[in-house]
């Protein structure tokens, strides 16, 4: 969805003044503010065919008035789920994901707070098609963290986001999550890892001039990087053996990479045990807890499909990333058709819906 | 070329202790790189901070064998001569059923991460002397590959290129990935693209040598590498090549070649992919549009060579890659190795592949990388 611009006024309170995220209409471009910092602009979240038509086109400058209401409204989003031939959508946010970018983690927390608290409506007008993913901010503060997975859960919330790289100095190899995996675990919530969700201060990558978020071109052909680094430490530090039930999903970075990636776990950790310092109580390999715990969202990853053996048919789901730049909408029927040519029938069904009810628990 | 021949495309010496305190001048006393002899173990140090141990550099065999028993630590006692010694070399080469290696040094990849990069090039010209006296013993089956440091003296980078390719060195590296406010899209590095596409030189990027402050690999003043941070080193690479494809650099040079050494080959097709997406679908960030409707992945099929060892899965996968860029590699005497064992290796990982893809792949791709006969 695409957050509506009095989402965060009409929900928090005013004592945050200037600092609550609001939009700031603009000539020529709408830019989105919050705590200060310009945190994201409106043309990358609404281009949605754009590409399909004139990629060479889309900006990432935009004006809320050209945003599809579906990404507000969700009578509109349910209609145009029917055009393009979607039954139910899980949703993400659009600027609020930038916000992690956010530093200062209390305030951050109350913004997403009140986020959740509109998601969940937003969701509750046609709740077996809008299925909501709430964001969840740990950081140094645990319990509130899980104060606010908790809620999220209660509201109705089928999922959580965390960063998709913590702060540099909190990994998620760290002992200080363990009352998080567990929470996770015992609410049946899965944990997701979406792209562009990184909390400030992480790597050489200065996504940041200005005052204002950009990424150049090396740096957005590599956003892979920072889920692999994050579901390094989660598996090699033995979270999902402790928390077999846990479950972690991987969004929007594509898959055909992971074939790679399990390889490498697994022959580093066989031949460096001095490095992969954790080891299992059995005789399982870090691409067994990938394979078992750990989800895949794609849109269009043909290659990924070809490697769909090794990275787990059970556990690939696709997404239309509906109604942004990268979005298969309108035509996520050709595209999947396309992918999709010479995949068994009960495959397709798996990738297509199968495997993301099952991971939802959806009807 | 033989029907058999074999060419490693990275293998590695390992430097004799002496190397550098021989070659270099005195006045620099104990910042000269060299080994403290320890119990339980040898260190190498240089410019007052350890740079590495000998265990990962020297245990090759044991991955197949008892590869929980691989340990970053050991002793140059335990080094194979064949690290050395270019006789010993040879004889090894011949062992394992190999022609030619095509070398890089070991304790030489971690000297990136030392910061002075005005010292660094008197330790790198020094490594490069004794590089060319261990291959001009062999000429023809021993092939230097050159250390040079650039930072912001491009000209003494240039300088070097020159020297070591009169050696008779036939390759350079350059850092996987510089100093983070020097990307290799940066103006600065022009003149030197321009020389190795005018010498015919081609510049690697090999596995582990960043340059200091662009990596977390470093605790408490020992190079250090998490299981994790060993799981995911292609993306320096991916940032460097990343920068120079999208800054049109191959479009300016379109014969200048790099090499991607040791950072195996599954992630490419991806790789090629996501940029191409990008170039395509996001012109803000793709600033610099190329000529002639050429994409990224054009640049990386045409320009890019990738030197790997046993990433079969990849070979699933050479018809995206670029079948005429992939050059095999044994990374002896690394723990890493194939060696002993690269022809059983190479026979398994290469099932299925016709005769002449796999003449390309074990030798004629790095024949003709390096010019060699």
């Amino acid at each position: 969805m695409v957050e509506p611009p009095r989402l965060w006024n009409d929900r928090m309170d005013p004592v945050h003044g200037d600092r609550i995220p609001h939009l700031e209409i603009g000539d020529p471009h709408d830019q989105w503010r919050c705590d200060g910092e310009v945190v994201g602009t409106l043309g990358g979240a609404s281009s949605a065919g754009m590409r399909f038509s004139r990629p060479q086109d889309i900006i990432l400058d935009g004006s809320f008035a050209n945003v599809p209401p579906g990404g507000y409204d969700p009578h509109a989003h349910v209609k145009d789920l029917d055009v393009d031939g979607v039954h139910a959508s899980i949703l993400y946010s659009s600027v609020a994901g930038n916000m992690y970018a956010v530093p200062d983690a209390s305030f951050l927390r109350e913004v997403f707070t009140a986020y959740n608290l509109w998601l969940s409506e937003f969701c509750s007008a046609h709740p077996t098609r809008l299925k909501g993913i709430a964001q969840v901010l740990v950081d140094d503060d645990m319990e509130a963290g899980i104060a606010q997975l908790e809620h999220a859960a209660e509201l109705g919330l089928c999922g959580a986001m965390i960063p998709v790289f913590p702060k540099p100095d909190e990994t998620y190899d760290l002992p200080m999550y363990e009352p998080l995996w567990a929470a996770a675990q015992d609410l049946g919530m899965p944990l997701s890892l979406h792209v562009g969700t990184k909390r400030p201060g992480a790597g050489v990558a200065q996504m940041r001039t200005e005052g204002k978020v950009t990424q150049s071109a090396a740096e957005r052909s590599v956003t892979d990087y920072w889920v692999r680094l994050s579901l390094g430490h989660m598996v090699f530090s033995g979270i999902f053996e402790r928390y077999p039930n846990l479950r972690v999903v991987n969004v929007e970075h594509e898959l055909s990479w992971i074939p790679f990636f399990m390889k490498r776990m697994d022959t580093t950790y066989v031949e460096r045990h001095s490095q992969a310092t954790h080891r299992y109580s059995s005789d399982a390999l870090p691409s067994d807890f990938m394979r078992r715990n750990v989800y895949h969202g794609f849109q269009e990853d043909e290659l990924g499909i070809r490697l769909r053996d090794i990275i787990g048919i059970d556990r690939i789901m696709w997404g239309s990333d509906y109604p942004h730049a990268e979005s298969t909408f309108p035509e996520s029927q050709r595209i999947l058709n396309e992918i999709m040519e010479g995949v068994p029938e009960e495959e397709r069904a798996m990738l297509v819906g199968g495997n993301c009810a099952e991971l939802y628990g959806m009807d | 070329m033989s029907k058999k021949l074999i060419i490693s495309s990275d293998s590695h010496v390992v430097e004799p202790p002496d190397l550098w305190t021989d070659r270099m001048d005195p006045k620099y006393g104990d910042r000269i790189p060299h080994l403290v002899t320890g119990d339980p173990f040898d260190q190498w140090y240089c410019d007052g901070e350890g740079v590495g141990v000998l265990g990962g550099i020297s245990q090759a065999g044991k991955r197949y064998s008892n590869p929980e028993e691989i340990t970053l630590e050991g002793s140059f006692a335990d080094v194979p001569p064949g690290g050395y010694n270019p006789h010993a070399h040879v004889q090894d080469l011949d062992v394992d059923g190999v022609y030619a290696d095509v070398l890089y040094p070991s304790i030489g990849l971690n000297l990136y991460a030392i910061p002075d990069p005005v010292f660094m090039r008197e330790v790198f010209a020094a490594y490069n002397d004794w590089l060319a006296e261990f291959c001009n013993t062999y000429p023809n089956r021993l092939k230097g590959i050159a250390m040079l440091l650039l930072d912001d003296d491009i000209e003494a980078g240039i300088s070097e290129l020159k020297r070591s390719a009169e050696m008779g060195l036939c390759g350079a590296m350059i850092p996987v990935f510089p100093r983070s406010h020097e990307t290799y899209d940066s103006p600065i590095y022009e003149p030197f693209w321009a020389a190795a596409y005018e010498m015919d030189i081609p510049l690697s990027l090999h596995t582990g040598t960043n340059r200091p402050g662009s990596t977390l690999m470093r605790t408490e003043g020992e190079v250090s590498q998490t299981g994790v941070d060993r799981s995911n080193t292609d993306y320096w690479v991916r940032m460097s090549m990343g920068h120079m494809i999208f800054s049109g650099i191959f479009e300016r040079y379109p014969t200048l070649r790099v090499v991607n050494v040791e950072h195996d080959l599954a992630w490419i097709p991806y790789y090629m992919q996501r940029m191409d997406v990008t170039y395509i679908e996001r012109p803000t960030q793709a600033t610099y549009r190329f000529k002639d409707g050429m994409v990224p992945s054009d640049f990386m099929r045409r320009n890019i060579y990738h030197s790997f060892q046993d990433d079969g899965l990849s070979i699933r996968d050479r018809d995206i890659i670029g079948i005429d860029k992939l050059v095999w590699a044994s990374d002896y005497p690394h723990a890493e190795s194939t060696f002993p064992e690269s022809q059983r290796v190479l026979n398994d990982i290469l099932k299925g592949v016709s005769e002449d893809e796999r003449e390309m792949i074990v030798a004629r791709n790095c024949a003709e990388l390096y010019n060699l006969d």
